[in-house]
């Protein structure tokens, strides 16, 4: 007799208004067994990931069993309930407390004499129950001062603690944990997982990095568009089979990391548009170099973790970084964002409600925000000198707003987002860096404001970091991949696809031709 | 499909008085106490009299405000304009005590303020203190020398007339002093408002890394404005000195809150945020309605300005927030049914779009 699988999945579809996010997923977990979830932003994996924590309701037909019963749908404890954890990659820990502290964090202590916490009971229990996962660690430290695999750990070990009322956990999920570690930890969370296993808790192992997949699983669930594109035993997997699977396509040609060629037999005549970036290091980034000018598009890729979130803002100067980044042959400070815009270098940061949009302020001020910023301090600015300029933009960019004073908050993430746009390009800059330029945008404005950097490339170098190989794909005439802060490649023109940008983001081997 | 921007405003009466609810609501008030304290007071409140010293007793608070107004339209808290008034007071004593004629006097005492506005930058710019902790410290370190330059006394320095006449004489019924707050304010508005540096400064205080990256000086911003409030906090002193001719030690930090009052209510009129009109004419409409709570009740109540100015501040910024917090609550709503599949976030609405600085110090919802 077959042992009841303790995740089953079958037709399992979810459809949000104007998408289908999944289309009839099967799904088996055994006991025990480490199972790995693979696939790109966009194929489902999250979707499936907050039905099975109870976030989101599947369409009718779907069926998911936990250990042989069905989810009843009711509220978002039942998966808990029926025996399921589940740690994210922002693993809802307090920096600031300690380990015990944060093992009861949301369960409370057990009641002691007189109402008081028994902190030396707790604390050994703590250390207990660490041990139990293989970790020796003092349960008085602050879990913020823990390296980043023994934070996992906590998370997991509270994840996995009995809850009064509850059977057992049999199986945790866990949401890439690894996205941001270094290697060093990723090895300890690995063997982590191993220990869980052998103590008989299943393991739902969701991560982009399929060497982690083929190290610690036995089976490999690939999601793509929605779909389940297979499930395979681990055994039975390459990595270039298992990239293949992911991808969804087994053509693809790799390039070795090429020699800058095209640019270095361009002149080395020092343009003022041309910017050269050498040895650029920044937390996680090492040795980038390239340079970018008028005329192409320097794009930035790599998935989480993998240094591209830094490029950006170490190219402005915004953050510590080490290296040269010169323009027009003159070296910009690094740390001073401020000289750096002076010389003609803008920014469109990511994550636009927290970088780049001033809340308090209204659309047009938003829009000149740079150009007033360049202009002498003391002399006179008025709403009606800024008006025309204003305007033009609105039309230029198609910016869906009544008015310019209107609060730039109405505005949606589309709109807001040209708005900042327009706010680089008014001032005639020589570089623009743009930092996932069409995040939550929706698709009408991706399209206008990918037209507008067609536009400007061809007065000022380009540099575009991006997350959507799509837009990369479109947009850019040269693509450098990032993987762990390293260049991995460096594809030109035709060999811009989306196929090999993934490839090279998620595959960690090189392959035979 | 994108979502439309705000639509052509509906001119329908009921719309314009929900506005003018949300963006004047000074004026309403205002409106309210005049016509209840002419029919509770009716011998004393409607009178010219009234208007006079309504004017005229607010301007020492209103330079604090003014004072307070710069850096917190920075995103910053300088807490020290209490300490600094006491200390430029003593100061002015001191120095004319000791023979110095006014004229050094008011520059010595104006450059140890800025002196000392640039230490409070220092500290928040260069140390990375949090500004509430660091100015309320300062704030105790000011009264700790105008303390110890006044020996614990009462000081009434020997002044010419004409500094004396430089407040309390008037014209046209108005005094002086008057004229010096309005003088104030103007520069700060256009300074503020028609000037890059104040697009600047109100840029670092909506979003401080945001203008960072946009090139924005930030930290060089928030220490001039720490400068620039010393300043008129001293500028303050010197005036309230000059008016009333004594120091004792009750001075200085009493004016904080009424100067706090002025500030926060005055965000919710006109701009959604900390703006100059604004902060004078919630001065004005608060200090209306406490001169007749004490012409209805007889009398020099103290426990009446407090009660007043704290819950016309409640109540004033509620009513100025109650629009957004149903607002807020409802896309709440609309934006859980659309999800994140359809490629456009709702958009964050903002429960306090008045006051910058009290959102970053936790002080919004």
């Amino acid at each position: 007799m077959t042992q009841v699988p303790v995740v089953e999945v079958r037709g399992l579809s979810m459809t949000f208004p104007g998408t289908r996010a999944l289309d009839s997923v099967d799904l088996r977990v055994e006991p025990g067994e480490v199972h790995g979830l693979v696939g790109h932003n966009g194929s489902g994996k999250s979707t499936l990931i907050k039905i099975l924590s109870g976030v989101y309701r599947p369409d009718g037909g779907s069926v998911v069993e936990l250990g042989g019963q069905a989810l009843p749908w009711e509220s978002p404890t039942e998966a808990e309930r029926l025996g399921l954890r589940v740690v994210h990659q922002h693993l809802g820990l307090v920096d600031g407390l300690s380990v015990t502290e944060n093992l009861n964090l949301g369960s409370g202590y057990a009641a002691s004499r007189f109402g008081r916490i028994a902190w030396r009971r707790e604390n050994r229990l703590a250390a207990e129950q660490m041990a139990r996962l293989g970790y020796d660690v003092n349960p008085k430290t602050h879990v913020g001062t823990l390296p980043a695999a023994a934070q996992s750990a906590v998370a997991i070990a509270r994840a996995l603690l009995p809850r009064r009322g509850m059977p057992s956990p049999r199986i945790l999920l866990l949401d890439e944990v690894t996205a941001t570690m270094p290697e060093t930890e990723i090895d300890r969370l690995l063997d982590l997982v191993r220990t869980l296993r052998a103590q008989g808790v299943a393991v739902l192992y969701v991560t982009h990095h399929l060497e982690e997949v083929l190290q610690v699983c036995e089976s490999v669930t690939v999601l793509k568009d929605g779909r389940r594109v297979a499930s395979t035993l681990a055994s039975e997997l390459t990595m270039t089979t298992l990239a293949d699977q992911v991808v969804g396509s087994s053509d693809w040609r790799r390039r070795r990391p090429a020699q800058d060629s095209a640019s270095e037999q361009e002149a080395a005549v020092a343009d003022g548009s041309r910017l050269v970036v050498e040895d650029l290091r920044g937390l996680l980034v090492r040795g980038l170099s390239f340079s970018a000018a008028p005329g192409r598009i320097v794009g930035i890729a790599g998935i989480t973790g993998s240094g591209r979130e830094e490029v950006a803002p170490l190219l402005l100067g915004a953050t510590h970084r080490g290296g040269t980044v010169t323009l027009g042959g003159r070296p910009l400070a690094g740390n001073r964002p401020r000289r750096a815009v002076k010389a003609g270098v803008t920014l469109l940061p990511a994550d636009r409600a927290r970088l780049a949009i001033v809340p308090h302020q209204n659309i047009r001020e938003n829009l000149t925000l740079s150009q007033v910023i360049g202009r002498r301090g003391l002399s006179l600015l008025t709403a009606r000198q800024e008006a025309g300029t204003v305007r033009d933009w609105i039309s230029k960019l198609s910016i869906r707003s009544a008015t310019p004073e209107g609060a730039v908050s109405t505005l949606s993430g589309g709109n807001q987002q040209k708005v900042v746009l327009a706010r680089c390009l008014n001032v005639d800059p020589r570089v623009l860096i743009l930092d996932e330029p069409t995040q939550g945008v929706d698709v009408g404005a991706v399209a206008e404001i990918h037209e507008r950097i067609r536009d400007i490339s061809q007065k000022a170098a380009v540099v575009l970091c991006s997350s959507d190989s799509y837009e990369l794909t479109s947009l850019c005439t040269e693509v450098i991949v990032l993987q762990r802060g390293h260049v991995v490649g460096h594809l030109h023109g035709e060999d811009i696809t989306e196929t090999n940008l993934d490839h090279l983001q998620l595959v960690t081997e090189p392959t035979p031709g | 499909m994108t979502t439309t921007g705000v639509s052509a405003p509906k001119r329908s009466i009921g719309t314009l008085f929900a506005a003018s609810l949300r963006n004047l609501s000074a004026v309403w008030l205002l409106a309210v106490f005049i016509i209840l304290f002419s029919i509770t007071a009716p011998q004393t409140f409607p009178t010219t009299l009234t208007l006079k010293i309504v004017l005229t007793d607010q301007v020492t608070v209103g330079l604090l405000a003014l004072a307070l107004l710069v850096p917190l339209c920075a995103g910053v808290f300088d807490l020290s304009i209490g300490g600094m008034l006491a200390f430029a007071m003593v100061t002015m004593s001191t120095l004319s005590t000791n023979g110095y004629g006014i004229v050094p006097a008011v520059v010595i005492v104006l450059v140890c303020c800025g002196a000392f506005g640039a230490f409070n930058g220092f500290l928040v710019v260069k140390l990375h203190i949090n500004d509430f902790i660091a100015t309320l410290g300062s704030s105790q370190l000011l009264l700790a020398m105008a303390y110890f330059l006044s020996k614990n006394e009462q000081l009434v320095p020997p002044v010419p007339d004409w500094f004396t006449t430089m407040t309390r004489g008037s014209w046209a019924g108005i005094n002086y002093d008057t004229f010096f707050l309005f003088g104030v304010a103007v520069i700060l508005w256009f300074f503020l408002e028609h000037t890059p540096t104040g697009r600047a400064i109100f840029a670092t205080g909506g979003n401080r890394e945001a203008a960072r990256l946009a090139g924005a000086p930030t930290a060089r911003l928030i220490f001039t404005t720490m400068i620039i409030s010393a300043l008129i906090a001293g500028l303050a002193g010197i005036l309230y000195l000059s008016k009333v001719g004594i120091y004792t030690q009750e001075y200085g930090p009493g004016f904080l809150f009424p100067a706090f009052a002025a500030v926060f209510f005055g965000a919710t009129q006109f701009k959604g945020r900390a703006n100059v009109w604004g902060t004078l004419l919630a001065l004005f409409v608060l200090a209306t309605g406490v001169a007749g709570l004490q012409l209805t009740f007889f009398g020099n109540e103290y426990w009446l300005t407090p009660l007043f100015n704290g819950a016309a501040l409640i109540i004033a910024v509620a009513l100025a927030s109650r629009k957004h917090v149903g607002k807020a609550y409802r896309n709440l709503r609309k934006g859980q049914a659309k999800s994140d599949t359809t490629g456009e976030e709702p958009v964050a609405i903002d429960t306090t779009e008045a006051i910058p600085a009290a959102r970053e110090h936790g002080l919004g919802s």
